[in-house]
């Protein structure tokens, strides 16, 4: 114990009062805390950016499963749902949803009384399984599965499926 | 001073030198912060946010609207969220400093932000996928127009060589040099070959190279004028700008008070009279002096409207003998787009890739109009009528057939009724029909001339 030579200076600050210690700070010991705060702070929060910097992992891969929605929430059907990007359809086989985007240059396509699709940029035309009937679209429309998460319709953009498949209600 | 601060410093043992440097970094620091919290791109925005879209066509994320924030939508056929900004004009995608976004734009060295100038069009409008396409599909657009008389200026060149005798039996020149492996038309050539104007060591070729050589679509317009402001390349014809040459939309990034760009930032395939007028009757030029002289009767023009203004715009005022057709309607109402744009063959004059006569609208003594029933859906005749907002036609329609076969879907023909719908927006307009009529022309005489003898402009 006795031959610590921090020790002892550590044992008398501890045991000095409170008006001890403010006694002896002087005014140097002040300014130069107070200096050295203010350049330690930025160097601080430049030193933890540059670690969040370093930290930083992009993202590996987009999402690709998206919440549409309770059925009971649309009004009518088919419905396009900004969400997914889909037209979400019903029938009596139940609920299948067709990509919106439009196999020629990814525009947004409309679905129509007959339930065919345009595509207002360029013209394209599909029937209502996804086949191209007017170009230049050359690319069938993509059907995209379906499942429920609670009573709300989940779309995965990632899984494309035969457009007879049917999400039972 | 110096003394106090010394002693100051000296006081406390803390070198003058660190206080100055904390100073300056805590400056450095405010600064930082207020770059952060102010950045330069908020000036461009009441409520500044950064403006993220990822469009569909590629997914990758770009922040142009940030600052060009409220610009025009380029147009129906390229919206932003599926087109975005950079597959077009390039730049840095993610940068929000204004030179490091605009670093790698696509245009001219004149015009920077027009990645429709010809220099450059084949990796913005002309790239992959896009107006490069399939000739079999007629998308060929950009081989159209560079090898089309309005880039090639061929028929001036042309003429100017023939007139100096220095035109070559079988050569040609042009703007640019093209070729074409498949010519159809008999009156078209297999090439053009770049027209160096140094290489004719003539003083009548170099004036007429800097005189001259500016009126094609390729070049930049070269005065300030009023009427003459124009795009270059496709933007020539598809963007509209105003008589003043100023900017008219809501771009806050875009000067309104100086000129350079189109009035909005928008593709247009409804081509008004006053944008062909930026370039077509400004005034007369003559290859022999190598002369041009500017049209001086345009004052009090802005305070006319309708078709004496048309009139007035469009024909110089000793020119008092257009049928109605030539000033009622707009240019692109007969002229097709095979005629302006080009066909795909080589021309080196106007004359030979004109097609539209007459009797193409109105017939003959003897024949009435040709016309054809539209029933494939992928005719390009519905595309061109889906692009134009001003008309539409449908499949089992029948319209009038230009004679080189081109479908012109905005002249319906029913119960032998001809009428055209305006590509610009005007009225619909019964066409009068020579069959029947006491007309007393000679069939071989169509050009626009030789019916002006009776049908004129009555001021």
């Amino acid at each position: 114990m006795s031959s610590g030579r921090g020790l002892p200076i550590v044992r008398n600050v501890i045991l000095m009062s409170l008006k001890e210690r403010i006694q002896a700070i002087d005014r140097r010991a002040v300014l130069r805390g107070m200096v050295n705060v203010i350049w330690a702070a930025p160097v601080a929060l430049g030193l933890g950016q540059f670690l969040k910097f370093l930290r930083f992992e992009p993202p590996t891969e987009q999402a690709t499963r998206f919440t549409l929605g309770s059925p009971g929430s649309f009004t009518t059907f088919p419905v396009y749902l900004e969400s997914g990007q889909v037209w979400l359809f019903q029938d009596s086989g139940g609920y299948y949803a067709v990509d919106a985007i439009c196999t020629h240059l990814g525009c947004t396509v409309y679905a129509q009384p007959d339930s065919s699709f345009q595509c207002r940029c360029h013209g394209s035309q599909f029937a209502a399984d996804g086949r191209v009937l007017v170009g230049p679209a050359t690319v069938p429309l993509r059907f995209l599965q379906l499942s429920w998460d609670g009573g709300r319709l989940v779309v995965d953009r990632a899984l494309q499926v035969d457009p007879s498949v049917r999400l039972s209600a | 001073m110096s003394f106090h601060k010394r002693k100051l410093a000296g006081s406390v043992g803390v070198p003058i030198t660190l206080i100055i440097g904390t100073v300056a970094l805590t400056g450095a620091l405010l600064a930082a912060v207020n770059r952060q919290v102010n950045p330069a791109w908020s000036r461009w925005q009441d409520n500044p946010q950064v403006r993220l879209i990822t469009p569909t066509l590629n997914g990758e994320a770009e922040l142009c609207l940030t600052c060009h924030n409220g610009i025009e939508q380029i147009s129906d056929s390229h919206p932003v969220d599926t087109f975005g900004c950079v597959v077009c004009h390039g730049g840095d995608r993610l940068s929000l400093d204004q030179e490091v976004a605009h670093t790698g734009l696509i245009g001219s060295e004149a015009n920077p932000g027009n990645p429709a100038d010809l220099s450059v069009v084949e990796v913005s409008c002309g790239s992959a996928d896009c107006h490069s396409g399939d000739v079999a599909n007629d998308r060929d657009h950009i081989e159209r127009v560079t090898r089309s008389v309005q880039a090639s200026y061929a028929g001036a060149i042309n003429a100017l060589l023939d007139l100096n005798g220095l035109a070559q039996e079988g050569v040609y020149y042009g703007n640019l040099a093209v070729s074409d492996e498949d010519v159809v038309n008999p009156a078209a050539v297999e090439a053009l070959r770049r027209f160096d104007p140094e290489s004719f060591d003539n003083p009548a070729v170099t004036e007429f190279a800097e005189e001259c050589l500016t009126c094609h679509v390729a070049s930049q317009t070269v005065t300030d004028e009023p009427y003459y402001h124009r795009g270059t390349g496709c933007s020539s014809c598809h963007t509209v700008y105003a008589r003043n040459g100023l900017y008219q939309g809501s771009d806050p990034t875009l000067s309104q008070t100086e000129t350079g760009h189109a009035a909005t930032h928008e593709l247009t395939t409804a081509i008004p009279y006053t944008t062909c007028n930026h370039c077509h009757n400004r005034g007369t030029h003559d290859l022999e002096t190598l002369t041009f002289t500017p049209r001086d009767d345009l004052d009090g023009v802005e305070a006319l409207s309708g078709s004496e203004r048309r009139m007035a715009e469009l024909y110089t005022a000793d020119s008092t003998h257009y049928a109605v057709c030539q000033y009622e309607l707009d240019c692109i109402d007969c002229h097709t787009a095979n005629e302006v744009m080009g066909d795909g063959d080589i021309y080196t004059n106007e004359a030979d890739a004109r097609r539209v006569e007459c009797r193409t609208c109105h017939g003959t003594l003897e024949e009435s109009p040709a016309t054809v029933t539209l029933e494939d859906p992928n005719d390009v005749a519905f595309r061109r009528a889906r692009l134009n907002p001003f008309y539409d036609v449908f499949v089992g329609n029948t319209v009038l057939l230009s004679p080189d076969g081109d479908a012109m879907g905005h002249i319906r023909v029913e119960n032998d009724l001809y009428s055209l719908s305006s590509k610009v927006g005007g009225p619909t307009y019964l066409i009068p029909q020579v069959m029947g009529s006491g007309c007393e022309q000679d069939v071989e005489r169509q050009r626009a001339a030789d019916c002006q003898e009776c049908h004129t402009y009555e001021p």
